[in-house]
């Protein structure tokens, strides 16, 4: 599903990213590696496995768009806690094998993520990173009425949105796209959403196992 | 003369009961009508055992029995047979179960023995000038709401004997300061909720803590008995009792079917036990409220407020009345309108539900005690064990549900021996004619419904497990055996054990140990502890097997608490707009950590919040009364006052399609714009029509693609798909065969949201999910995740993790019933199919039609039902041109 974003060409992604191909990137949020060590640290029985599928589905998408660069719009990790040796070394040695640059924008999960510079190769932006006609952060501007001088895309709330279809509902994960800035689906899994309050201008598209397809919006009165 | 009826009253033999255990006892004693002159009585001198305290002698133990029949006496009350049956099998080193109806005087009935003994040791020890400590007896009651009433009742006697015994409760209301008190030392008699007993094994001195315990008593075992409480509470007791080989259980019950089953699981798997009951002949009476004109009964609605005006006519403000509702939202509407219908009562009337505040509870039960409130309006929560004055008049509105759940109700009404228990039924539609009469027939033949168990769930074995493992740990193999003496694991096999023990160990049940997990330890040699730290204080702080949605505190601004309400509930709420709870009219004002604000209003509301999982279906027994009820009403049987007021609807039904008798099965086919709607009538209680509605939609969509939503009652269910798709030929006898049952049904609960929403209790009981509470520090945030969000993560990468198999398993035993499941399926493959094509809903299914509330099946892939939907979008976007589309 293709949409025009400030002037700007963008592909939103089954795999919850979206393509900016005049960037040359794919953009992403909400990985929050390390969430299920974080569960089975605290005695809860947690599988691991989230991290791989991520990773998979990453490189997929980076396969299908061939994309330069990754950009990461915040939470690339969940917590201090779940960052194991075990997974350090596993996105480690994935690095090593793709090799596209990894752009982090700092999330508010986002604790000791410059212990992982090398070992990730990651490069840190800082909290709002303006390029081209857009500016990256990962909490979306609060308030409509807040001034922005760029389109901000961000991540942060997970965004969903319910679809009522003729016999009863279902949630998905959605990107919202407004007039002045967009949000990204929460990249993982493992994530709860939240159904997205719509604002005057938002279009809203849900993400299927399989494709991306835009749904009505029902502004509340 | 009274030791020779007692004598012929008791029944001794070990083949008596059908599942009875060899060796075990059944007394059955004759109920004698309640004097109220004392009359002289004495202990009978029979064979007895040492207590366990050393310091217990059988006499003394006997002659404080004696000075308590005397205190009793004194009170004006005679000893009932049955309780000195009890009281002579405790003395003897027995256990087992009482059954006797409400209010007959079962509390001291299982107390008196222990206390005999409790009361013997405190003289001796006042006469070695030595001191009684630890705890001797053990009360544990389903209700902390019911446990200050048991207080009184259990602290009066030794007090008003001058023997210092030390009383006190212990549950999640306990103070701070009480529970620091009693961390030292517990006292004599402790009373407390499964919950909090399982809390205090966490402590690695339990065992010490415990030394001295002789006596657990279970109140209203038939309530924690079909839950996960009662296995909770069996594993706890499995535990004391292998520390204390000695302990005696008593466990007192009200009306079921299967006494031995309930007695078995209070004294443990493969011990003997004593059935101890009494009969009291009081016949149930129910009188059905029929409006003048019942030709404006609607056919459907469960709130039945159109009766509002034969109720407030029938009503005598002068005398004290229960009104019972089934659901917390009924209860709500019917007490608004009573109230602004007669505002003169204002100051008389009291509302009673499990999410009101405690205070403003149990100051409704002692309004209705003193007299000062005279009307009630209750759900269930006064069902359980509230001793109160009874009432002189009793309601019930809306289906009775089962026949056991009438005749307790029924049972509230004035308790004078020989008088029958009176009941007026309020039928909300004209079909719950049909269940009264029912009811009313099945008393009469004496089918009163069975207490279904929970089998080894292994979700409360792994809390157990935790429990036990930081409560000073256990062998793996001495603990299998102990685990296996309750009776609810009596047939767990080593391996589901070691599953478990592996779940709480490496995470991950099967295969692969989950990586960093830790839990449980296990220190060699079969021997496990689990460490003291964050997931110690994460499993103290929810132990426990209730659960129920999100529920948030509601309070007044700056002010009192009115008791709690369902999140979902009050995510839906504008602000300012205007509810209903506890009886008032209240405005929202904001929703803060857990708290909602609200602030009085004035005026009218029909808005009340819902809280879910609170229908009940009708039970087997009365499931099958109404299927005869209703092939007697076609056939024009009069015999019932509520048929002729049933005959209205039953006529349009049969001149619309047809009325199923015996042996039928109704099948109405029929087209509106909603789509091609299939109506099925098994009549066997919502959650098993459920089942077979999922089971049917599963097979008929295996023969043509379709996407089917369902709704289920109490009488049927429906199918739903797409206009122009014609069912009803499809269904015959294949598609209810039993062959595949098991592997179909659970590819259908797969296929639906209902394993999903099951889940939940699993993965909350199991530790996988925590509920968040007020004041949670901020490290824990890290660790919200919805029950859902977790079963789609162990899907992905563990599916065969046995507690995703549980909650399959669960949703087939509970959700649907399974067996009472796979009983209807072959009743229905023997049914004769009546196909009918009907213009619209008939008397039948226009309920089905009105409360659409279920899951859906579908076997087209999400991506074909989002690209229909599209199209009605588009289409419904052409048709409002006026709204503009916002991009």
């Amino acid at each position: 599903m293709a949409v025009d974003v400030a002037g700007e060409r963008i592909e939103l992604m089954p795999e919850r990213g979206a393509h900016w191909r005049e960037g040359g990137a794919m953009l992403v949020s909400d990985l929050h590696l390390g969430k299920s060590g974080v569960f089975r640290a605290a005695g809860i029985a947690v599988p691991d496995g989230d991290a791989h599928e991520q990773l998979d589905r990453l490189a997929q998408g980076l396969a299908r768009t061939r994309a330069e660069r990754l950009i990461i719009i915040g939470d690339l990790l969940h917590a201090p806690a779940g960052l194991t040796p075990s997974l350090v070394e596993a996105v480690a040695a994935w690095r090593k094998r793709h090799t596209q640059d990894w752009l982090v924008v700092p999330g508010n999960h986002d604790r000791r993520l410059e212990d992982l510079t090398d070992a990730w190769r990651l490069d840190i932006k800082p909290e709002i990173y303006t390029e081209g006609p857009f500016r990256f952060r990962h909490e979306p501007a609060i308030g409509p009425g807040t001034p922005t001088d760029g389109f901000v895309w961000s991540g942060h709330t997970h965004p969903a949105v319910r679809l009522r279809l003729a016999t009863g509902s279902v949630r998905l994960p959605a990107f919202v796209i407004g007039p002045h800035r967009a949000i990204l689906p929460a990249f993982s899994r493992f994530t709860g959403g939240v159904v997205h309050v719509p604002e005057p201008g938002d279009r809203l598209f849900a993400v299927t196992p399989n494709a991306v397809i835009e749904a009505p919006v029902e502004l509340r009165a | 003369m009274i030791v020779s009826a007692i004598e012929s009253a008791i029944v001794r033999g070990p083949e008596l009961g059908p599942v009875g255990k060899p060796g075990s006892t059944v007394l059955r004693c004759r109920m004698p009508p309640r004097a109220t002159a004392a009359r002289p009585y004495r202990i009978l001198p029979m064979p007895t055992r040492a207590a366990d305290s050393p310091s217990v002698t059988p006499s003394a133990a006997r002659a404080a029995l004696g000075d308590l029949v005397r205190w009793m006496t004194d009170q004006g009350w005679r000893p009932h047979e049955f309780q000195q049956a009890v009281w002579e099998d405790h003395l003897a080193g027995g256990s087992g179960l009482v059954h006797v109806p409400t209010g007959a005087g079962k509390t001291y009935a299982a107390y008196f023995g222990p206390l005999a003994e409790m009361i013997a040791e405190a003289r001796a020890a006042t006469d070695a000038g030595t001191k009684v400590t630890g705890p001797r007896t053990l009360y544990l009651t389903p209700l902390r709401a019911v446990s200050r009433d048991v207080e009184k009742a259990l602290t009066r006697p030794a007090k008003e004997l001058g023997v210092k015994i030390r009383v006190e409760t212990r549950t999640g209301d306990t103070s701070s300061y009480t529970r620091k008190k009693q961390r030292a030392e517990l006292p004599q008699v402790l009373i407390t909720t499964p919950e909090s007993l399982s809390l205090l094994l966490t402590y690695p001195e339990a065992r010490e803590r415990f030394q001295g315990l002789h006596s657990v008593v279970l109140d209203e075992w038939h309530e924690l008995l079909a839950s996960k409480r009662g296995v909770q509470t069996e594993l706890a007791i499995a535990r004391l009792r292998a520390w204390l080989p000695n302990l005696r259980t008593r466990a007192l019950s009200a009306t079921l079917s299967n006494l031995d089953e309930a007695a078995q699981s209070a004294v443990g798997a493969g011990r003997r036990f004593t059935l101890t009951s009494a009969r009291m002949d009081r016949p149930v009476h129910i009188e059905t409220l029929i409006p003048d004109n019942p030709g404006r009964f609607p056919w459907a609605g469960h709130l039945g407020l159109k009766m509002l005006p034969d109720v407030l006519a029938s009503l005598d403000a002068e005398r004290s009345t229960l009104i019972f509702c089934n659901t917390r939202s009924q209860a709500e509407r019917w007490f608004h309108a009573i109230e602004a219908a007669k505002p003169e009562w204002r100051g008389h009337m009291g509302l009673h539900h499990g999410s009101i505040d405690r205070d403003d509870r149990t100051r409704t039960e002692n309004g209705l005690k003193d007299g000062s409130v005279r009307l009630v309006v209750a759900t269930s929560s006064l069902d359980l064990g509230v001793d109160f004055a009874p009432v002189e008049r009793v309601y019930q509105i809306g289906s009775p549900k089962g026949v056991a759940r009438l005749m307790q109700r029924a049972g509230r009404a004035s308790h004078r021996p020989g008088e029958p228990c009176h009941i007026v039924c309020v039928p909300t539609h004209a079909l719950e004619l049909v269940e009264i009469a029912a009811v009313r027939r099945a008393i009469a033949a004496g089918e009163i419904e069975p207490r279904r168990f929970d089998t080894k769930p292994l979700d409360v074995l792994a809390q157990h497990m935790v429990t036990c493992a930081l409560g000073g740990g256990f062998d793996a193999d001495a603990f299998y055996a102990e685990v296996r003496g309750a009776q609810a694991y009596a047939d767990l096999t080593r391996e589901d054990f070691d599953w478990t023990l592996r779940l709480v160990t490496e995470g991950g049940g099967t295969l692969a140990a989950y990586p960093e997990y830790r839990k449980v330890t296990h220190e060699g040699e079969g021997r496990h502890a689990a460490p003291e730290g964050k997931p110690a204080q994460l499993h103290r702080l929810n132990i426990g097997t209730i659960t129920g949605d999100a529920t948030m505190e509601i309070r007044f601004v700056g002010g009192k608490r009115l008791g709690s309400i369902e999140e979902h509930f009050v995510g839906k709420l504008r602000v300012g707009e205007r509810f209903v709870f506890a009886g008032r009219v209240l405005r929202f004002h904001r929703a803060k950590d857990l708290t909602c604000f609200v602030r009085p209003a004035t005026g009218r509301s029909n808005h009340t919040p819902i809280w879910s999982g609170t229908r009940l279906p009708i039970s087997e027994s009365l499931a099958e009364g109404v299927r005869s009820a209703m092939g007697s009403l076609s056939a024009g049987d009069e015999a019932e006052p509520e048929f002729a007021a049933a005959a209205p609807i039953i006529e349009a039904q049969s001149r619309l399609s047809h009325t199923p008798s015996e042996g039928e099965l109704l099948v109405e086919s029929c087209e509106t714009r909603e789509g091609s709607h299939l109506f099925v009538y098994p009549f066997e209680g919502r959650l098993v029509n459920l089942g077979i509605a999922s089971l049917a939609a599963l097979r008929l969509g295996r023969r043509r693609p379709a996407t089917f939503t369902i709704a289920a009652n109490d009488y049927g269910f429906e199918l739903l798909c797409e206009r122009g798709e014609d069912f009803a030929e499809w269904v015959d006898e294949e598609l209810f065969t039993s062959e595949q049952l098991m592997e179909d049904i659970s590819e259908a609960v797969n296929v639906g949201e209902l394993s999903k929403r099951q889940f939940r209790e699993v993965a909350r009981v199991s530790g996988l999910v925590f509920q968040s509470y007020p004041g949670a520090h901020r490290s824990m945030r890290q660790l919200h995740a919805s029950s859902s969000l977790l079963y789609d993560v162990l899907t992905d990468f563990d599916p065969d993790n046995l507690l995703l198999a549980q909650a399959r398993r669960e949703v087939l035993d509970r959700q649907f019933e399974r067996s009472r499941l796979a009983r209807t399926l072959a009743r229905l493959a023997s049914a004769t199919v009546i196909r009918r094509a009907v213009k619209r809903p008939t008397p039948l299914g226009l309920p089905l039609v009105i409360e659409r509330v279920g899951g859906q099946i579908s076997s087209e892939t999400l991506e074909d039902r989002i690209a229909r939907a599209t199209k009605q979008w588009e289409a419904d976007l052409r048709k409002a041109p006026k709204r503009e589309r916002t991009t």
